[in-house]
């Protein structure tokens, strides 16, 4: 192996182990391409506000002159941060150190010398695919202004206002659902074309020999064959001979049927692409959710539970296969998607991350095999995802815990348990009742006791809960329940203390268990 | 404390059956009402003292057999419609009547409501709050089952205001005999204010009346010290 060969291996192995390059390059590659990535809007938000405001400056400087410091940031400031960010994607499209690496390693194990040039024959063809694409190619004349000297070049702004596509989803999606209709698109251009090709033909034969036309040369018959064509009809050129004038009536006809045409080819498109973009949007909304839970199926008490999540602000998916409780999902205006809950797939294609993002998975179809088939599936995924199902039929309780339900909610027990509270005028019942319903203002709420509350508050006294309306109930420490602790008690990390309240006092009380006291 | 001595159960099915069976080590008094063979058959089976009747009866022979004011009613029959039914026929009868009763969902349970009963339980509404509770606030949810149900030495008790108690005419924020007694005053029910409880902690400085009802949770032998200290 050459000495020039030894020295790109060993600095392309230097390259891909370095964290510090490799976090680098992931970093950009997250701001510039990665739509989950939650910081990369504000780059695109930058990048759009720099386009408006380099095309508003174009327009200005056609009747206005404008200014030095204008001029250098149109001309220079502008056109150097989209070279900058030219550069940028086209370092973090491929890796050449990579291709270097894994050729030089097929090399070592096939026993050859090391190929390099094939290595970096492979690397090149990757970044010339990304230099030739049409997104690279706007880019890369979005930044010709930069020579300003070349006084056409400045017309090369306006591809700054097609860089916009770039940074906007929408815009994207309208572009693909064009290219989803590449065929009867490319149909409609041959046919348009050859009947204006064939009527600016006749048309031409028919009017510029005749004194009185208008139409007298070949640019203005394909001009009007084009315009009547498009059932605009502006009127500057008219047929005036009797040929002319029956090639016009059948131009006017071709028109009406090319336009319905087209338009029946985009509303075609758009319909067949609406569910995909709606999914694709659904799959982008649920990457960026932090935690939530997931609900399988849209049964009646699911409908209530994510009625209650809803009120209560907390985040959830719904997933659902029968298309007529997704489509009540949908009406409710959930995020739901239609999807059987119990196929690893499932979650995989709407890029639901059990493991990260995933509070608990709710097994509440309508019937129990459902619960248990879509339990065993989130178990093997991951095996310490809490689960919680609804229990049909009592005899099937074994077999929810064998599937690895943590949480059995069997309705029957519970309203039994329930019914205890009803036996009698009991007003201690009554008021413990009304404490648990989210009917009332007073609540119960437990406040998680987190590392900064502990280091701002020692012990129970500490936690000034005697100056406020607020009743300490107790502390839940490690599944143990410590009954109106006495003020000296020392408080830990990961206690939770239960409090009696108004919601809102609750709430504001433990922001303020953050704050340091003065 | 009035606590009823009699449960009298409309319908077999499985949540009577629940129903029937948390009463059973409480209440050794359970009668069970059905309007089919085969819930009568299943509550037989299940050794309760069952008796089939017809959704037309007049209802009188409950006066009969049992003593009204010690009675409590849980209509659980499978549907709301005859549930609503059963409830209307039963207070027509009986103003008086305790009626438990039990609907699909808030819709039925607000018709039983006007049919006349006292309470209701909405199976689906009441189901989907523990569901949404015991993922939200499992501890708050563990500890008033443990305080309810006596499975720790914590528990919940009324104690109402006799007169001349120490605690008569004075202001809830001014006593302090519970504190000594290591107990929380959860509410209070105000005889003045048709026995309408409100809670300690909506912030009212409550004046304590006599024959005013307070709630209280403590320790079983501080709850004995703290009633007799109030007396």
């Amino acid at each position: 192996m050459s000495i020039l060969s030894k020295g790109i291996v060993s600095l392309s192995y230097t390259l891909q182990t370095s964290s510090y390059y490799q976090k680098t390059k992931h970093f950009f590659y997250s701001v510039l391409e990665d739509d989950s990535y939650p910081y990369k809007k504000f780059f695109d938000y930058f990048m759009m506000a720099l386009i408006l405001s380099s095309v508003m400056l174009l327009i200005r400087g056609v009747k206005y002159p404008l200014s030095d410091i204008t001029h250098i940031y149109n001309d220079y400031v502008i056109s150097i941060i989209f070279l900058i960010e030219y550069l940028l994607r086209f370092w973090v499209y491929s890796s050449v150190t990579k291709e270097i690496v894994n050729q030089f390693e097929k090399d070592e194990f096939l026993g050859y010398r090391f190929r390099l040039f094939k290595a970096l024959r492979k690397a090149l063809t990757y970044k010339l695919k990304y230099v030739s694409s049409v997104y690279a190619i706007i880019d890369l004349l979005a930044i010709m202004p930069f020579f300003h000297q070349l006084r056409i070049l400045r017309l090369f702004i306006l591809f700054r206002a097609l860089k916009i596509f770039r940074y906007t989803k929408s815009f994207q999606q309208f572009a693909h659902v064009f290219v989803t209709k590449k065929f009867e698109f490319i149909t409609l251009i041959i046919f348009t074309s050859v009947i204006v090709s064939v009527s600016a033909v006749l048309i031409y034969v028919a009017e510029s020999n005749n004194e009185n036309s208008p139409i007298n040369t070949l640019f203005e018959s394909f001009y009007w064959s084009f315009v009547t064509l498009s059932t605009v009809g502006y009127g500057d050129f008219v047929p005036v001979t009797d040929l002319g004038r029956t090639v016009a009536m059948l131009i006017i006809i071709s028109g009406i049927a090319i336009i319905s045409f087209m338009t029946s080819i985009v509303v075609s498109a758009f319909t067949e692409q609406l569910e995909g973009i709606k999914e694709q949007k659904m799959i982008t909304d649920i990457s960026k959710m932090k935690r939530f839970y997931v609900v399988c199926g849209y049964s009646d008490i699911a409908a209530i539970v994510c009625k209650r999540f809803r009120e209560d602000d907390i985040s959830f998916v719904v997933l659902e296969s029968n298309p007529d409780l997704f489509a009540k999902a949908v009406k409710a205006k959930l995020i739901a998607v239609l999807a059987e809950p119990s196929k690893r797939e499932s979650y995989d294609s709407y890029g639901i991350d059990i493991k990260k993002q995933v509070l608990s998975v709710l097994c509440l179809q309508d019937t129990d095999v459902q619960n248990i088939y879509t339990a065993l599936t989130v178990r093997s995924i991951h095996k310490d995802v809490e689960i919680l199902s609804y229990l049909h039929d009592a005899k099937n309780k074994k077999k929810l815990s064998f599937a690895g339900v943590n949480k059995i909610i069997y309705p029957q027990e519970l309203i039994g348990t329930l019914s205890q509270e009803f036996s009698g005028k009991h007003v201690a019942f009554e008021a413990i009742n009304a404490l648990r319903s989210q009917n009332t203002d007073v609540v119960i709420e437990q406040v998680l006791v987190d590392e900064r509350i502990v280091t701002l508050h020692s012990c129970v006294e500490d936690l000034n809960i005697h100056k406020t309306k607020l009743i300490l109930l107790g502390i839940y420490r490690n599944k143990n329940f410590i009954f109106n602790p006495q003020s000296d008690m020392e408080i830990k990390e990961c206690d939770l203390l239960l409090i009696i309240g108004f919601k809102d006092m609750i709430k504001e009380y433990s922001l303020n268990l953050h704050k340091a006291m003065r | 404390m009035i606590t009823a001595k009699l449960i009298l159960i409309f319908g077999y099915n499985e949540y009577a059956k629940e129903i029937a069976l948390n009463f059973k080590h409480s209440h050794s008094d359970i009668y069970i009402y059905v309007i089919n063979d085969n819930e009568y058959k299943n509550a037989k089976e299940d050794g309760f003292t069952v008796q089939l009747v017809d959704l037309d009866d007049d209802w009188t022979d409950i006066e009969k057999n049992f003593d009204i004011s010690g009675l409590i009613c849980f209509c659980s029959l499978n549907d709301d419609a005859e549930n609503v039914f059963l409830t209307i026929s039963l207070r027509s009868q009986y103003p008086n009547l305790n009626i438990v009763a039990l609907a699909t969902s808030q819709d039925s349970a607000d018709k039983l409501k006007l049919a006349g009963a006292n309470k209701t339980i909405a199976k689906l509404e009441a189901t989907a709050h523990v569901i949404v509770e015991s993922l939200e606030k499992p501890a708050v949810i563990d500890t008033m089952h443990d305080i309810l149900y006596h499975n720790k030495d914590i528990r919940l008790a009324e104690f109402t205001v006799s007169k001349g108690s120490i605690l008569e005419n004075k202001r809830l924020n001014d006593i302090t005999v519970n504190k000594e007694h290591n107990i929380i005053i959860l509410a209070i029910a105000d005889q003045e204010m048709d026995a309408e409880f409100t809670f300690t902690s909506a912030g009212h400085n409550h004046k304590i009346d006599a024959d005013d009802v307070l709630v209280v949770i403590g320790k079983e032998k501080d709850l004995k010290n703290f009633e007799k200290a109030i007396k």
